[in-house]
């Protein structure tokens, strides 16, 4: 029972919270009103993003986590005679950097280093240029809500949630700089709402504050500098007749961006390899012969990233091996293993 | 490893512990990766010694649905329920789709990566689950009806591990920002 008297007191609460209401309601309207120019889509934000990200100068300490540990990197990103230069630290540990400039990219890493062994193994060749993500060509697979703004960096940003449309792909929430539309900060977030990845700016410097110095590496003793290339011409070499290793089913939205025969460096061994996107996530297919010691039909997870790995039988009914890894959810990457299949025409 | 978690390990390979003990060991070799070694060496011997590989994988299948089971009632107990009440195997989608969430896929992805069953292959029935033995890859009965897996070892980790990695460089070099080489400047073996 409510006492008479206390009712006022009630209305006048209620009408508060109804006021506050209406102003965010008001508020939120300003950002999404469909009516509005097409500048304040969050399409065009987004295709904003992808431009600030490539011609923007910014320099800046960000944090980043990926599932199981939290790491500090620093980013800086500058167009130098219409090139675009960078350099990413890893600012834990042993000493770890990523050098760009235009189409050379190296990593730079310190003897002893896990990912050199690492690196030996993996699959040599160029890389398919294939604009495997960009921003401003997401697929009609998700759906796009501004909420609220926010500040991050010391920045004021406005925040866009990316969801899922369906279960086979993940979410996104963003942080945009309101000045500027770079990305302040991102959460990849599973079908649950369980956070997978965060990335956060911690400090950021644009424009000219952003010093040309700081893009050279500085030498560490003894280091190691391994160098990834490029294809020099696009790697649209994806409709070519001899792929003759097809997925039967992979989720509504993703298109092939890239496919392509490597050679392990070790063995030699070849593995073809096919990559889909959505403009937002991607996934790599990977089939090889089965190795001399066999393997294991196995998943494993980390982050946002699964690796899914199934025996299936290929030419001649010879073993092979189907590796799916992807930002996707287990279950969409099972269901893509499943489906990869041998075609004995093309 | 303690004298007594190997006794643990070793009872609940001989399908002799309970419930509780089980979820104890799991969660004990799920943290230790020479434990997991350890559990693969004591799945092997106890099969070779009692040549019954059906009947130990059954007891390693049990151990695994427990764990699932602890964990999925934590989700959708009643579609849990259910599916535990109708085993039998299911032909074309995968039964965990219709059990589970993540957190169920990813137990189960950790306990086949241990153990080395594929419980993940609906199609195969409790007594084609069995531990495939290391012979020629060749020899391997490998189809679309039966595929056999064999445990989880450091060779498999690591070709998975560069996978991710070309996937992840793949995928840096064509992506603007800050987070495109991210994931390879952070990475670290677990």
């Amino acid at each position: 029972m409510i006492r008479p008297y206390l009712q006022p007191l009630l209305v006048a609460l209620a009408s508060i919270s109804l006021s506050l209401a209406s102003m965010v309601h008001a508020a939120t309207e300003a950002i999404t009103d469909p009516t509005q120019s097409d500048i304040d889509s969050p399409r065009q934000w987004l295709a904003d993003m992808n431009s600030a990200f490539m011609e923007l100068s910014y320099d800046g300490i960000f944090s980043f986590y990926g599932g199981s540990d939290l790491a500090s990197l620093r980013i800086v990103h500058m167009v130098i005679d219409g090139e675009q230069r960078e350099r990413l630290m890893h600012l834990n540990g042993a000493p770890r950097e990523i050098v760009r400039k235009g189409e050379d990219v190296a990593c730079i890493l310190m003897p002893g280093d896990e990912l050199l062994e690492l690196e030996a193994s993996i699959p040599s060749g160029p890389f398919a240029r294939a604009f495997i993500r960009r921003y401003d060509q997401i697929s009609e697979n998700y759906g796009f809500d501004f909420f609220g703004e926010d500040r991050i960096a010391g920045r004021e940003a406005v925040r866009l949630a990316v969801s899922p449309l369906d279960e086979d792909r993940f979410g996104y929430r963003l942080w945009l700089d309101k000045q500027t539309r770079l990305l302040l900060r991102s959460e990849l977030v599973d079908t649950t709402g369980e956070r997978l990845e965060i990335f956060q700016f911690n400090t950021l410097k644009l424009g000219d504050q952003v010093s040309a110095d700081a893009l050279e590496p500085v030498g560490h003793q003894g280091e190691i500098r391994s160098h990834l290339e490029l294809a020099a011409k696009p790697a649209v070499a994806v409709s070519q007749p001899e792929i003759r290793w097809h997925a039967g089913w992979i989720p509504a939205g993703f298109v092939m961006a890239a496919a392509d025969v490597r050679r392990r460096p070790d063995n030699l061994a070849s593995i073809n390899t096919m990559m889909y996107s959505d403009g937002l996530a991607a996934f790599s297919v990977f089939i090889e012969n089965m190795p001399q010691a066999g393997a294991a039909s196995m998943v494993s997870r980390e982050g946002a990233t699964v690796a899914v790995t199934r025996l299936t039988s290929g030419p001649q009914d010879n073993p092979y091996l189907v590796t799916i890894v992807g930002e996707l959810p287990t279950v969409t990457a099972e269901r893509i293993a499943e489906s990869v299949e041998f075609r004995n025409q093309p | 490893m303690s004298e007594k978690l190997k006794e643990a390990v070793s009872a609940a390979i001989d399908d002799e512990a309970d419930e509780f003990e089980l979820r104890r060991v799991l969660d004990e070799v799920h943290k230790d990766k020479t434990l997991k070694a350890a559990w693969d060496r004591y799945l092997l011997v106890g099969a070779m010694l009692r040549k019954e590989h059906s009947a130990v994988a059954d007891g390693l299948r049990d151990a695994v649905w427990a764990e699932l089971e602890m964990v999925a009632a934590e989700t959708e107990p009643a579609a849990v329920a259910q599916e535990l009440a109708n085993p039998e195997p299911h032909r074309g989608g995968s039964r965990l789709n219709r059990v589970t969430g993540f957190a169920v896929a990813a137990s189960v992805a950790l306990a086949v990566a241990l153990i080395g069953v594929n419980l993940l292959d609906d199609t195969a029935a409790p007594d084609a689950v069995r531990v495939a033995d290391t012979s020629a890859p060749q020899t391997l009965p490998v189809s679309s009806q039966a595929r056999l897996s064999r445990p989880v070892t450091d060779q498999d980790q690591a070709r998975t591990a560069a996978l991710m990695l070309h996937h992840t460089q793949q995928l840096g070099m064509n992506q603007p920002g800050p987070a495109a080489f991210t994931k390879l400047v952070t990475y670290q073996s677990r």
